[in-house]
Order: C-alpha cells, then structure tokens, then sequence
C-alpha cells in the first residue's frame, strides 16, 4: 500500500536522536551553504523522512527557520506546498498489490515538475523516499538530474543504506548518516525474523509455512530487513563485539551461543543472501517464497 | 456560505477552470475547484500547481464563506441541471448541499484552507492585447513546441516583451515558429517559457471580441480577461537563441499560393515513407516540383508553375513540418526563402514579416 505523506511534520527542532544529523543540517542552513542534493542514510524507522519533511519546512519557510506559523509552513504540513514534492514507491498500476517501486514515469514527471519556477518561494524541495526502489532505468534518468539540476533546487533522497543506489548517484549528494533508533521498527523486524527462524529450527517446514501463510510483501520486506540485522549480529558476537553493539543488547547469550556455531565465512554469505532476497523483493518475485527460502538457507548456516 | 447561481453562467465558469484539473492527482485537494463568496460573485479557483485560473460568477450571496468541492463531480452535475438558479449551501464536516428545481445532491467536499492559492503575483506591468490577436499568436506558434519532455525549455512558447514588440517562439529543434506584433512601449525588457499546457488552455479560453491583459513576473505567465484571471509558472531554463536560428539573407525566394501549395503537398505526401513523411522540393527557373518515394510503395510527383527565376536547387523536408507551418497562414500567399540542401528554409506569409517558422531540411 502506498505510504500516506503525513501530515503535521515537525520542525527540525523536534527531531529527536539524530543529533548529528540535524546540526549538519543546522550548520549548512545557517551557513546559507545547503548542497543541492543530500542522502538521508539509515535503518528504517530511524526519522529520515521525517527529518527529510522538516529540513524542506525550514528550506521553504518564509522566515528561514520553519516556523511552524507562516502559510509555507502550513502548506508544508498540509502535504500541499506547490514546491515541496515528495515521490514515494507505487506497486504498478496495473496490480496495486504488485511490488511498489519508483518508476521511470515518476522521475520524469518530477523532473518535469522541477523544470519550473518556485511557484512561492526561492526554492524548491524534492524528496525521493525510499530512493533504493528505483527501479529499470529510474537511477540513471536519475543520475541526469543529479548532475545538472534547476537553479534552486535541493533534492534529498531517502536510503536504507548507502550502497541502494548506484555509486554515480550517491557521490553526487551529500551523504547524512541516520543512526539506527531503539524501539522501532528494526527490532519489531528482528523479532519477527528470529522467530520465523526460531520456529522453523525447533518445529521443522511444516511449522514454518504455516507461519509465512499470510505474509504479504510488506510482512516480507519487514522479516528479511531482520534476517539481515540478525546476521549482522551474529557475525559481530563470532568476532567477539560486547553484547552492547549488537540491534538487542539484551539477546547477547543468546546471540553468542548461535554465532559460535558458524564460521564468519559462512555468516558472511548468508548475509549475503539476505541482502539479495531483499532487493529481489523490489523486482517480482513471490515474496512468501523468497521468505521461506531465505529462512531455510540461514538455518543450514546456523546448525 | 450559502448562495445563489444562475446554473447557465455557473457552468460556463465551471467549464473555464475545471480542464486545468487533473484526473491523477498526489494531492486530493487538486482534484476540487475551490469556491469563494465575494461582493456578488463567486469564485472559481482550479490548479494543479502548475497551471491556475480562477472566475467570477455573478450570484447572490446569503452567506459568505468558501469551499471545495471535487471539480469533474460538480461539473458533471451542473451540465444537467434545468436552466433554472443553482442552490448551494456548505453544511456540517464540509458537505455541500445542491438544489435545482427539483433535484438535489449532497456533496462532500474538503475544507478551503489547504487548497494552494491561484492568486496571481502581482506583475508590474500589464499589456493589454485583442484576444484574437494573441490567439493567432498562438497558432502560430504553438504547433513547432517540443514533446521531449527532457528538454523542459522547449516545452513551452517563449514570451518575449522588447522594444516595442512582443515576440512568441517555439521550437523542438527541427523547427522554429515566431510570430511579433507591435505593441506599445514595453518598459523593463521581459522574457518566460510558458508551459505547453497554460499555452493550451489560453488558446480554449480566450474568445473573439474582447481585450485580453498579460504579464510575465519573475516565475509566472499572468492572462486576465473580465472576471477571469489564469497563472502559469514559467519554465526554468535558457530558452536557444532564437535569433541566431533564423536565417538573414537566404538568397533564393519564391512567393506561391498557399492553398496550392498545400494541397500538392498533401497529395504527395501520401506516397512518403511515414515516419519524417520526406518530401523533395526542387526548385528550376519558372518550376517548382515536389516528389515522393517509397521503397515499398512508389513515388509521387507534382509539378506548380512558379515565377522563379533562380538557379536550380533542391531541398528535402519533412512534410508535416511545411503543412504545419502553413496552417496558421491566413493570406493567400507564402513566401518561401531557402539557399541550398542544408541550409534551413523559412516559410513566411505573403503578407508580411510578422510570422515565419524555420524548418531543417533533410537529407533524401
């Protein structure tokens, strides 16, 4: 389902734990020094969106400071500032509940929309969330922008981490880091991941199909984002990290039981897996089965 | 608010704003038209942050306020209403109440205060202009604007307010169309890519008679008429150097009829091959030929008497470009001017200088 834009965005003052983040940010704009293209690079769940719609509010506000009072600002919040643009994933429009992705048209529709003056204010605003799904040929239709854009435009893209896109695309922003936040939703993911592994271990396939029987692809983006966190973590307890690196400190025993089990070789590879199963999400595969696949391939890493 | 309409002139507004609105919308509220009461008119507002146009309709007004409402629904309606007054009236959670004569609709609109302001920036100068002579303008030029959408700055007309004339140019690269006309002193040089899509809904808008009011601002293309008002942003870029393009003392000339033209180009482009639609003109002292062919279909010849007394040349060309450039013409004779098989031709009214579009020949 396409992400609603939500409404009531905050200022850059409310965003809380990304630190220093939001002071690159601050010291750009009181610097009047703000690149023409940054990457909002972190976990999901960690405030890149959100950070990404405040920085726009402070970009477009009237008073240089996202006030929060004045119409910019309020158009901002509304989702309906003519200068603010924000592309989102879609599934295609053929099958909404199809792989959603960034398409060709997209981009072009918002090069289109970019090739014309503000409409209110100095500038205009474009923000590519999730940036890691464009698909086909989006990314180099992309890369063209990139290099030439308008006069007066700040483009942020939104990405999981930095290598979702091609390298001529990332070297041409300003990378911000995300630091991955407690309570949100990678730790629901990782939960969610070892579990699935958890049953399938313990209780054999049967189990473990009954369990993926209504994962849908959102279910499916969710659990290999955790299988990926719980291999990071096992790899980290095998070369011997303290407990308090890893996503949950609190499953260090736990962690370092199963990570002692397998070679870092092996647990490289099987990270591996879990990055390819995740992108081959974004193309059209079945992702209840590309789910149970990956599942059943950390299992034999692990035993 | 509540007021009162005449259902005739509610849907002629309504019919002026509501093409603007754009059936896939990012945001809900574009899809509505935004409704105002002010001093015995409504207004009609529609944008798709691009384009904008806001009309005046004469109503009574018993209450003030505004609203918006879905813009394709609310025209859909009023189109079969009785010719009789229009009823409206904004209830509770922003439902709009209908009534006509007997038949009455319950609308659900969307509250006005998100609804992207149409307001026009307000220019410094006007220049004021008969709509028919801006809609001719048009003509001839808006055919030659590009549908490549990567090249944005040629997805527009070129305004361009100097000296004392106003110029419109559009090109897509393998033509040029620029029509001028004279106009009063222009203070500040101005110039602005207008949008091909504002271009369309000034040529359906803008009537015979009446007088016509324009301005460029920094980002928009500003028309006003009575009672109606439409922005357009302008189009970031460097538009080509237009002036550059067209072509100074082209040594060859032939003035010919257009009907006749047209119609044997026409005749013989049926023979060319589809894609460029090539045809080949050449010109000899007193003939002019015009050929086509096909590999897989044959060819085609015709042969106009002309008064040439030139060496001989010949140039392909794109038919449809030399159709397209003779259409807007309303004398009866054009002016052809080219110089040899790569140099540009310029097609010109016999009637003066006042519009010519450059086309690129091709090799054949």
């Amino acid at each position: 389902m396409a992400r609603e834009p939500k409404r009531d965005p905050v200022g850059l003052e409310a965003i809380e734990g990304q630190p220093r983040a939001v002071a690159l940010l601050r010291r750009a704009l009181a610097a009047r020094r703000v690149a023409h293209a940054y990457a909002f690079v972190g976990p999901a769940g960690s405030g890149r969106a959100t950070t990404a719609r405040a920085f726009a509010r402070t970009l477009l506000c009237e008073t240089d400071a996202g006030c929060g009072r004045c119409r910019p600002c309020a158009l901002v919040a509304a989702g309906a500032h003519p200068d603010l643009h924000i592309l989102v994933p879609t599934p295609p429009p053929t099958n909404p509940r199809g792989a959603r992705a960034i398409r060709i048209d997209a981009v072009r529709e918002l090069e289109r929309q970019a090739a014309l003056r503000p409409a209110l204010g100095r500038r205009r605003v474009l923000i590519v969330d999730e940036a890691d799904r464009m698909t086909g040929e989006s990314p180099e239709a992309f890369l063209k922008f990139l290099e030439e854009p308008p006069p007066d435009t700040v483009i942020v893209l939104v990405l999981p981490h930095a290598r979702a896109v091609p390298a001529t695309v990332l070297s041409r922003c300003q990378v911000v880091r995300f630091a991955p936040r407690d309570g949100g939703r990678p730790a629901g993911a990782l939960d969610e991941a070892t579990a699935l592994l958890e049953t399938a271990r313990a209780d054999g396939v049967a189990a473990l199909l009954r369990r993926t029987d209504r994962l849908d692809r959102a279910g499916a983006e969710a659990v290999l984002d955790g299988l990926r966190l719980h291999c990071r973590d096992l790899l980290l307890a095998r070369a011997g990290a303290p407990p308090a690196l890893l996503t949950d400190p609190g499953r260090g025993a736990q962690v370092a039981a199963e990570a002692a089990r397998c070679s870092i070789a092996r647990l490289v590879e099987a990270a591996e897996a879990c990055r390819r199963a995740r992108e081959a999400l974004v193309h059209n595969v079945t992702p209840r089965l590309t789910v149970e696949t990956t599942v059943l391939r950390l299992l034999a890493t692990t035993s | 608010m509540e007021v009162i309409l005449d259902r005739d002139a509610f849907l002629k507004g309504l019919q002026m704003v509501q093409n603007i609105v754009e059936p896939r919308q990012t945001m809900p509220i574009l899809a509505n038209v935004l409704l105002e009461t002010e001093e015995g008119t409504v207004r009609l507002s529609a944008t798709d942050l691009e384009v904008g146009a806001r009309v005046s309709v004469p109503a009574r007004v018993v209450g003030k306020g505004a609203i918006t409402v879905a813009a394709r629904k609310l025209a859909e309606i009023v189109k079969e209403l009785p010719a009789a007054a229009v009823a409206l009236k904004v209830g509770d959670n922003a439902s709009v109440s209908l009534r006509c004569a007997g038949a009455a609709y319950r609308l659900v609109g969307l509250p006005p205060d998100d609804f992207p302001a149409v307001a026009p920036a307000s220019p410094g100068a006007w220049l004021t202009l008969e709509a028919k002579a801006l809609r001719d303008m048009l003509g001839q030029t808006s055919f030659a604007v590009s549908h490549d959408e990567t090249r944005y700055a040629l997805n527009g007309v070129l305004f361009s307010l100097q000296g004392k004339e106003l110029r419109l140019v559009a090109t897509d690269g393998h033509r040029l169309a620029l029509a001028s006309r004279a106009i009063g002193e222009v203070g500040k040089p101005v110039t602005g890519i207008v949008p091909r899509k504002a271009i369309g809904e000034v040529m359906r808008v803008l009537g015979a008679g009446e007088e016509v009011q324009l301005a460029l601002t920094e980002n928009q293309f500003v028309l006003q008429m009575p009672n109606f008002v439409m922005t357009a942003r302008l189009i970031e870029g460097q538009f080509p150097n237009y002036e550059a393009v067209v072509p100074k003392n082209h040594p060859g000339r032939l003035t010919i009829g257009r009907a006749a033209l047209g119609a044997a180009l026409r005749r013989v482009s049926v023979m060319a091959e589809e894609r460029n639609k090539p045809v080949k003109l050449t010109l000899a002292p007193t003939v002019l030929r015009i050929t086509a062919s096909s590999a897989e279909l044959g060819d085609a010849e015709e042969t106009l008497d002309v008064d040439y007394g030139g060496d001989e040349v010949s140039i392909g060309f794109n038919s449809r470009y030399l159709l397209d450039a003779l259409g807007p013409i309303e004398h009866e004779q054009v002016v052809l001017e080219f110089k040899d098989a790569l140099s540009p031709g310029v097609v010109r009214s016999g009637a003066g200088d006042a519009y010519c579009c450059v086309i690129m020949p091709m090799r054949i």
